[in-house]
């Protein structure tokens, strides 16, 4: 009954454009997933390679520096013409997906482009949604940092202060403006007060008309004191992927207008989320919520099935291949406990990498804490499945565990997403090859 | 993915990373509900020390969105109908509550007094100065109030002739099929005969959704306990328990565990939804259908209680395996949440919650929308006027 040809676990970034580039292969999918992953925590950007080992500031060229990272690295593993064929892939779908994606390029070559935070910094990132591409920022001599009243995690203060000390922002006026919480928000009605304002609680009123007018409303207002200024918002502009609001205030304003990345609920994330549930959808690829994965049924080096536990019921999952999404320590594909560590579907079977015994003395060791300062990142940071380069898991003697199963994401070892600022390329390089080669 | 050993624990993983802030249906609805992060394990942090209470936990419909998308397995509409529960225990729930919680209750109330035809006692409940009545006193005189049919499933069942055959099957019909859709009761019945089984009806109580919803905490312990003792006796011979409402089975395979754990659930591995009952037996064999001719694509809804247990869209996967033709809304949730929608304060909200479904069936102009629970029928059927039925009626009218 649960027959299918690609059976994908997961539902983060990887899991979903997995299911995606499977099922726009003629495969049929279905995907199985408990909990949405860190999709909508992160920014909805690709960042590819931000930073790299032996390089002291943030990368130019990500595609260009991938001969620094180590031979285990997914994108090593990969291969650097397989990783500019997945962005290229990324870039057709989303464009494919009415919500066309962006990257600076120079001819074959990939330019990173500096996002700016919330919290006041720049962030490198590579292929950006439509909108954040900071286009006109370089051009412009004005930056009008925008705010609401009680978007309590989102100051524009604290941004000017902290752009004011960023290279490429050094010789703009910047300047801020918090606006005030829009009336249909902050009505106060019966005996409960409303909840605090979120860009979640924002975007949903901004994508309607009467929502849309106040906005625009307000920003043209601030035209005249800011004539050739660039408008940086908090990520406000709508919550479906689609760019058809911002493009309407770029219109409204004459001016460019960029997002700024911003504390989750992450309007960004969830934006990319809903379009690749809607492509799934469009797929007929068959989603099963909250599944809890317990293990694999392997029969002669393939797995037959993978099984999830209902109410003490035993549920098998059979499918020709697997694609593995589960994450890493935080989505729970890795099970860490004060005394081991093993993935959540294949247990021990798996070999782990970098091979820490996560007690004393390995677990607070120099093993797990190398010299950060001088480019090395921490070991339980890069934990996952050690992987081939098809993305097949390894053994502890290096051969595939299942010829018909494959690693993708979090899920995998060997990278540090948070110090490299890799986390949604590699998730995007490991399932496109996963999802080519089943 | 580890299982967490009890709700309360399971608040030492949240990271407060907002995900479920971001699936929450009732936060598009309402700027009162302070989201689940804040009302579940947020607040339990200061549950554990005091007994003060947020405001706006009575917002939580109980819809299970929260859970579903944690990435980290936190239990967090249990943590609060578990705290609705201590809440109600100094607080009293209101008359308004203690009716819609008791809606079985109240049907065998009218079935002892048989004497009053049941089209009385509707009429009673639905005329327009009734409902302005039950307005005043807080269930909004535009929600779909259900109409107790003329007699209960269990009634009808007793009248069908008895199948005798070898394998057995218990259905566990529920509030909604016995008091207020026989008929579905009648077509699962119909279907489960069909695969040559027995169909056994047993003894019964709400399973306590409604109760658990509403701060009935206690007297849900009480139906848990009888029923669970029933059902132990049916498994303990290996008889399948089929039931056909993702609420009830929800409720019977998972929620009595976390929320009772006095109560014996060793029943609960029996436990089967009835559209993947008759999928299984259709793939193992034991079941052949013919489909009669289609002269149109229903639209398939999925509802929350059935998203919350890990078993997929049983309903749609059934009619795909049987070749029908048929759209899925995936259109999150329907806004009514049981009892929730009924509620004068929350209508609107419900209505908000659901108006992305109600657009997509709107928009599919299908002549009829198929969904397994009973509440999000009517739900669909009120905002759309679209007739909206159980999978298995689809699939009995459609093949046998």
């Amino acid at each position: 009954m649960n027959d299918a040809d690609v059976l994908v676990v997961g539902s983060g970034l990887s899991g979903l454009l997995s299911a995606v580039f499977a099922a726009r292969r003629g495969h049929a999918v279905r995907l199985l997933y408990r909990g949405h992953g860190a999709i909508g925590i992160g920014g909805g950007t690709l960042d590819v390679l931000g930073y790299a080992p032996g390089v002291p500031c943030a990368l130019v060229d990500p595609l260009e520096n991938l001969t620094r990272l180590p031979a285990d690295h997914p994108y090593s593993l990969a291969g650097p013409a397989t990783v500019r064929e997945a962005l290229n892939a990324f870039l057709d779908l989303t464009a494919q997906c009415g919500f066309a994606h962006t990257a600076q390029r120079t001819g074959d070559v990939f330019r990173n482009t500096t996002l700016l935070t919330s919290a006041g910094t720049a962030k490198p990132s590579c292929i950006v949604p439509p909108t954040m591409t900071m286009t006109g920022l370089q051009e412009r001599g004005e930056v009008l940092i925008i705010g609401f009243e009680g978007l309590k995690d989102i100051h524009p203060r604290l941004m000017v202060q902290g752009f004011s000390r960023l290279k490429s922002l050094k010789d703009k006026r910047l300047t801020s403006v918090t606006l005030n919480c829009p009336p249909d928000l902050c009505q106060l009605s019966g005996a409960l007060r409303s909840r605090d304002l979120s860009t979640l609680d924002l975007a949903r009123y901004f994508e309607s008309p009467q929502g849309y007018a106040w906005l625009a409303e307000r920003l043209r207002a601030q035209l005249t004191a800011a004539p050739d200024a660039v408008f940086l918002l908090p990520p406000v502009l709508g919550l479906s992927p689609s760019a058809e609001l911002h493009a309407q205030l770029e219109r409204d304003l004459e001016r460019p207008v960029h997002e700024v990345l911003a504390p989750p609920p992450s309007v960004t994330g969830l934006r990319l989320r809903a379009m690749l549930l809607a492509e799934l959808a469009r797929l007929g690829v068959s989603v099963v919520a909250n599944a809890t994965m317990t293990g694999a049924r392997i029969n002669g080096g393939r797995c037959e099935a993978l099984t999830t536990d209902m109410a003490g019921r035993t549920l098998d999952w059979s499918a020709k291949q697997f694609i593995i999404a589960t994450g890493g320590i935080y989505g729970e594909g890795l099970l860490v406990s004060p005394d081991s560590v093993s993935d959540a579907i294949f247990a021990d079977a798996i070999a782990l990498t970098p091979a820490l015994n996560p007690s004393m003395p390995d677990w607070s060791g120099p093993q797990a804490y190398p010299d950060v300062n001088g480019g090395q990142s921490h070991g339980f940071a890069r934990m996952g499945a050690a992987v081939n380069a098809d993305f097949q898991p390894l053994d502890a003697s290096g051969k595939p565990v299942c010829a018909n199963v494959r690693y993708v994401g979090r899920a995998v070892g060997g990278y540090d997403f948070a110090a490299e600022k890799s986390g949604n390329g590699v998730a995007l390089v490991s399932a496109f090859v996963a999802a080519s080669r089943v | 993915m580890k299982p967490v050993a009890s709700p309360a624990s399971s608040i030492d993983k949240c990271t407060t990373c907002a995900t479920c802030v971001a699936s929450c249906p009732v936060l598009r609805g309402t700027r009162k509900f302070k989201g689940p992060k804040l009302t579940g394990p947020s607040s339990e942090r200061f549950r554990l020390l005091t007994k003060a209470e947020i405001e706006a936990l009575d917002y939580c419909s109980n819809c299970k969105n929260c859970d579903i998308t944690c990435p980290c397995g936190v239990q967090i509409s249990t943590l609060n109908m578990l705290a609705r529960a201590e809440q109600s225990r100094h607080h009293k729930p209101c008359l308004r509550d203690w009716v819609l919680s008791h809606g079985s209750l109240l049907a065998k109330l009218s079935r002892i007094f048989g004497f009053v035809p049941r089209s009385v006692v509707n009429f009673a409940m639905n005329n327009p100065v009734s409902r302005a009545v039950l307005d005043k006193f807080g269930v909004d005189a535009r929600a779909p109030l259900p109409v107790f049919a003329g007699s209960s499933f269990v009634t009808k069942f007793r009248r069908l002739p008895l199948l005798p055959a070898p394998r057995k099957v218990v259905f566990f019909p529920g509030c909604y099929i016995n008091d207020y859709e026989p008929q579905t009761g009648l077509d699962v019945v119909a279907l489960l005969q069909r695969t040559g089984y027995e169909v056994i009806v047993p003894d019964f109580q709400c399973c306590g959704v409604p109760l658990v919803a509403n701060g009935f905490f206690d007297q849900a312990a009480g139906l848990a306990a009888q029923n669970a003792a029933h059902l132990n006796h049916w498994a303990s011979h290996n008889i399948p328990i089929v039931a056909a409402c993702p609420s009830c089975t929800l409720m019977l395979r998972q929620e009595y565990a976390d929320m009772f754990p006095d109560v014996d659930v060793s029943y609960r591995s029996h436990i089967h939804d009835a559209c993947a009952f008759i999928h299984e037996a259709l793939t193992n064999g034991r079941l052949h259908l013919e489909r009669k001719p289609q002269s149109e694509t229903p639209i398939y809804h999925e509802p929350c209680h059935l998203r919350a247990q890990g078993g997929g869209k049983t309903g749609l996967e059934l009619l795909k395996a049987l070749g029908f033709a048929v759209q899925d809304a995936n259109a999150d949730c329907c806004g009514i949440s049981g009892s929730y929608g009924f509620k004068k304060e929350k209508y609107e909200v419900g209505r908000t919650v659901g108006s992305p479904l109600f657009e997509a069936v709107t928009r599919s102009q299908s002549p009829v929308a198929l969904s397994e629970c009973g509440t999000c029928r009517l739900q669909i059927a009120h905002h759309t006027g679209v007739r909206s039925v159980h999978p298995l009626t689809y699939v009995r009218h459609h093949c046998l």
